[in-house]
């Protein structure tokens, strides 16, 4: 499986995905014309002669201007981040939810947890736990750590959360249509191999997800 | 003196204004705590500058005509070559590892810096 | 050198050479003995010390990078096993920003506030060299982890619990850390209290706050955070600690403590901490850049409100560090985050200002302050994109991280360091550092730095965690590892020109002279090196460059006004030498007369 640069996953990291492009962009197109101005101020003003340049000490307006316009575009990237957070932090409901996933993490892996405790996926050294997940359905994640911050990455929903001892974190995300193995990994260092703890995340059609959710049942539990 | 009063002061309403800020907007109260207590901090050193102003008033280094000849005279002790302060870094680092390492070492450390700091009073003017 | 036309006698420029007298003529104030340099209380002194000591951490963090990037390479564990890579990375972090970054703006403190404010030591002597063992000692006992069985801390720099609760890292060489943190941050704490005790108390007269110059502001404001962050720092690791020796449960969360506690201490001295790091190095280019562009700094008032904005906001930005965990009030941070970028932007700003319609020489300092200026912006730019939780959410944790805090830190500690480095060796020395081979270490080091930390950040993007070992050939990591590796050799190879260059240049004769640079602030008004306590002649004081006013005395349309009036209401007797403060270092001597001369016969009553 190919874990690099999965595409976006969830409705949220698609919004994540438009903020980034718009912002990679603008911090582009500012760094080109600062580090543009500083090269050029470089080879237009270059020692010609001995003579002392003017000694401008100050020009209010200009420097006014330059504290105004990097305000307005740093107020526009929070309006841009307040929208967008509203989005993605949110717990969806209940009667929203088409799926509850209990993750538990712990020194060095992960384990799974399906609806009822029917199906559990536990990680070992030798194979790491996939996380199977249905295509266009609303998710919940109930976080929990068992000893040390760990933290559930998965580059695909353009989404980390942090998990501590002792509490439960929990939050959703709207799977989208498309199907494939990603990656995910544990984010927060958390000790000896911490660089092991990978997953495996699984989008497939709602249905196979249904009947894989049935054939685990009945191999856990018949 | 008149800036640097000012300056504290400014540290002190900022801290007052962002910890009541951030206590409004949900904040957790480490945090919240942490900023108020900061309003302390500046609160103590602009009480300190503000007398110290309201008593001696400006200095040469306030005015802006001022100069060297405006201050010749003793100005101060500058204690040059000390023992006391490697002896006393010693018996600090000894305490704080004591604590780690064993009794011993912290007993060793909190005698040493016992001494110094007699040592030091003694060297200072009376 | 750059000439300047000297047309008639009456028109020339001064030099300070002038006044002070030729190179050699007065003996360096430092220590010449060991017992000397041990007992030593000069500023100066001290401040050498700082640098060398801190020099060498820089030395030893930067070879635990050369391990960090020789074992990610390629993928597999080919170098170290995971136990020793983690206290490696740990280490790393610790020594760079604990022992190195910081240490070597107290060192810029330590040798230059005196000088640029025209004092004759810091307000403290004792209490400075207090502060300096304090260093050694403290980070000694870090590295003294590699050697105990458990091996150095290995829990990364901020050492969250409960990964570093008595469980989680049961080691001597976890103890050891905190420790060691709990003596530099002592030492920093009394440091900043030395520093704003002099700014504030032993300024030379005509010296106003905003005659001084920036370098100074930035140090004193430093020294604000430091005095905020340090105790909290200090007060967390006792908590640890006590956790781990003594039972007690701040942050076991099986026993009702809290480890989201730990971090909101530890980044509430983090963040201003990274800003602790940055502003004396922001100082550093503020000096240096209108030395070479022939200009006054641009915006003077401007860069000192930015710079309070700066330190203000600082303390109030901390859980961005923490946005990932869910637990925090996003928009507050969020806003401050983005915020802290505006005054940034504005001293980006003043610097391209003083440089617009200049005339600019390329000498060493200049190199690397254009360096730090185009580092230190790319680096900004990706802090804007982190300050956005929407996207914090993805690459917090990644080497996107890595990336941006090396931008920062490199446009700081790397180019601005050599910037500081190159600028201030002849005052501290005598001696002029070679110019060629400085420029190669310019640009070898240009080249290595962006090798080495531009491509992480596309390994962030694309999913790899920070504090990684190892990575697998399926991850598709290793292409950009692979290059960040060759560009640490650059890197690595980059600082030869620099040692070869401070051999050479300790080997000639210290003929630099007071003020080779033609600057403009006080340092450069006396000898090279300075005398003991600093000054046995002050100029005028009219403006923030005093020295470029001393040298343009003549003409009154460029040196500030009342520079002539003050130089010329001297009497004639002592316009070449007025001995200024006599100071006493004996508590037994009686103190000396008033050092006037006297008006009829000219002579002094010293």
């Amino acid at each position: 499986m190919n874990l690099t640069v999965a595409p976006p996953l969830t409705d949220q990291a698609d919004d994540i995905e438009r903020v980034w492009n718009a912002v990679l962009v603008a911090a582009i197109v500012v760094g080109v014309l600062v580090v543009g101005l500083v090269c050029y101020i470089v080879m237009r003003y270059r020692r010609r002669s001995s003579t002392l340049p003017r000694q401008l000490r100050e020009n209010i307006p200009v420097e006014i201007a330059y504290t105004i316009v990097p305000l307005l575009i740093v107020a526009a990237l929070f309006t841009v981040t307040f929208v967008s957070v509203r989005a993605i932090d949110d717990v969806a409901d209940a009667e929203d939810t088409d799926l509850v996933v209990d993750v538990t993490a712990f020194q060095w892996q992960w384990r799974f947890e399906y609806p009822d405790g029917a199906v559990t996926i536990t990680g070992t050294d030798d194979v790491i736990p996939e996380l199977v997940l249905p295509a266009s359905s609303t998710v919940r994640f109930e976080l929990h750590a068992v000893d040390v911050i760990h933290s559930f990455w998965i580059p695909g929903f353009r989404f980390k959360r942090d998990m501590f001892p002792g509490r439960t974190g929990s939050f959703s995300v709207d799977v989208g249509e498309e199907i494939g193995t990603y990656a995910g990994l544990c984010a927060e260092f958390c000790g000896l191999d911490h660089h092991k703890m990978d997953f495996a995340v699984r989008v497939v059609p709602a249905d196979d997800f249904e009947r894989w959710l049935d054939e685990r049942r009945s191999e856990a539990g018949a | 003196m008149k800036l640097e009063t000012i300056l504290w002061i400014g540290v002190t309403a900022y801290f007052t204004l962002i910890g009541a800020l951030y206590w409004a907007v949900g904040g957790d109260p480490t945090g919240t705590s942490l900023l108020l207590m900061a309003t302390g901090l500046g609160g103590l050193v602009a009480g300190w500058s503000w007398d110290w102003r309201r008593r001696h008033g400006e200095r040469p280094e306030d005015r802006v005509d001022a100069d060297a000849s405006d201050e010749t005279g003793v100005v101060g002790v500058y204690p040059t070559a000390s023992l006391r302060p490697l002896a006393l870094a010693l018996g600090m680092t000894a305490t704080v590892l004591g604590v780690v390492l064993g009794s011993w070492m912290l007993i060793a450390g909190v005698a040493i810096i016992a001494s110094q700091l007699a040592l030091l009073v003694r060297d200072t003017d009376g | 050198m750059t000439t300047i036309e000297r047309p008639d006698e009456d028109q020339r420029l001064y030099s300070v050479d002038d006044f002070v007298g030729p190179p050699g003529t007065l003996p360096s104030g430092l220590p010449r003995t060991l017992v000397g340099w041990l007992t030593t209380t000069d500023h100066k002194a001290l401040g050498v010390l700082y640098a060398i000591t801190s020099l060498v951490f820089l030395a030893i963090g930067g070879a635990l990078a050369g391990i960090i990037r020789t074992e990610l390479a390629e993928p597999g564990l080919q170098v170290v096993d995971e136990a020793t890579y983690n206290s490696v990375f740990t280490i790393h972090g610790s020594v760079m920003v604990y022992l190195f970054a910081v240490p070597f703006g107290f060192a810029l403190a330590n040798y230059l506030i005196p000088l640029q404010i025209g004092a004759p030591d810091l307000a403290f002597p004792r209490l400075n060299a207090l502060s300096y063992w304090l260093y050694v000692f403290g980070g000694a006992i870090m590295l003294l982890g590699f050697v105990t069985d458990g091996g150095a801390a290995g829990f990364g720099w901020f050492a969250y619990p409960p990964l570093s609760g008595p469980i989680g890292s049961p080691g001597l060489g976890a103890d050891l850390w905190i420790v060691s943190i709990i003596l530099t941050g002592t030492s920093g704490t009394l440091t900043a209290v030395n520093v704003i005790s002099t700014i504030t108390m032993m300024r030379a007269p005509g010296m106003t706050m905003f005659r001084m110059p920036i370098l100074c502001w930035n140090l004193f404001l430093t020294s604000f955070m430091v005095l905020l962050a340090f105790p909290v720092l200090t007060g967390a690791l006792i908590m640890l600690e006590a956790d781990r020796r003594f039972g007690t449960d701040f942050f076991d969360p099986t026993q009702g403590g809290s480890p989201i506690l730990y971090q909101h201490l530890f980044w509430f001295f983090g963040h201003p901490e990274v800003y602790i790091v940055a502003l004396p190095f922001f100082g550093v280019v503020t000096e240096v850049i209108p030395v070479f562009s022939r200009r006054p700094i641009f915006g003077y008032k401007g860069l000192v409100l930015a710079t309070l904005t700066i330190a203000a906001l600082s303390t109030s930005v901390w859980a961005h560090h923490m946005f990932v965990t869910g637990q925090v009030v996003l928009p507050f941070f969020a806003a401050t985050s983005f915020l802290i970028a505006v005054p940034t932007g504005v001293k980006v700003f003043n610097w391209i200002g003083t440089m617009w319609g200049g005339s600019i020489s390329f000498e060493p300092p200049m190199l690397f302050a254009i360096g730090f200026l185009v580092t230190f912006i790319a680096g900004g730019l990706t802090g804007v994109m982190l300050a956005s939780p929407t996207l914090d959410f993805h690459l917090s944790d990644s080497y996107f991280v890595v990336a941006h805090l090396h931008y920062v830190m490199g446009g700081t500690v790397i180019f601005a360091l050599f910037a500081a480095i190159y600028f201030w060796w002849p005052k501290v020395t005598g001696r002029m550092l070679s110019k060629r081979l400085a420029t190669v270490h310019f640009w070898l080091m240009m080249v290595g730095f962006n090798l080495t930390f531009f491509v992480m950040h596309f390994l962030g993007r694309d999913g790899m965690a920070r504090r990684v070992a190892d990575y697998e050939p399926v991850d598709g990591f290793e292409r950009w590892n692979l290059v960040s590796s060759i560009g640490m050799v650059v890197l690595t190879v980059s600082f030869l020109p620099f040692v070869v260059n401070v051999v050479w240049s300790l080997r000639q004769p210290p003929t630099a002279g007071a003020d080779p640079w033609e600057a403009n602030s006080l340092e450069w008004a006396t000898s090279s090196p300075p005398p003991e306590h600093n000054f046995t002649w002050l100029p005028p004081i009219r403006s923030e460059r005093p020295v470029f006013d001393l040298r343009w005395m003549n003409h009154e349309d460029v040196s500030a006004t009342g520079t002539t009036e003050a130089w010329t209401a001297r009497s004639d007797h002592d316009s070449r030498w007025l001995p200024l403060h006599p100071f006493t270092d004996d508590h037994d001597v009686e103190p000396r007369a008033d050092s006037r001369p006297d008006a009829d016969t000219g002579a002094t009553t010293t």
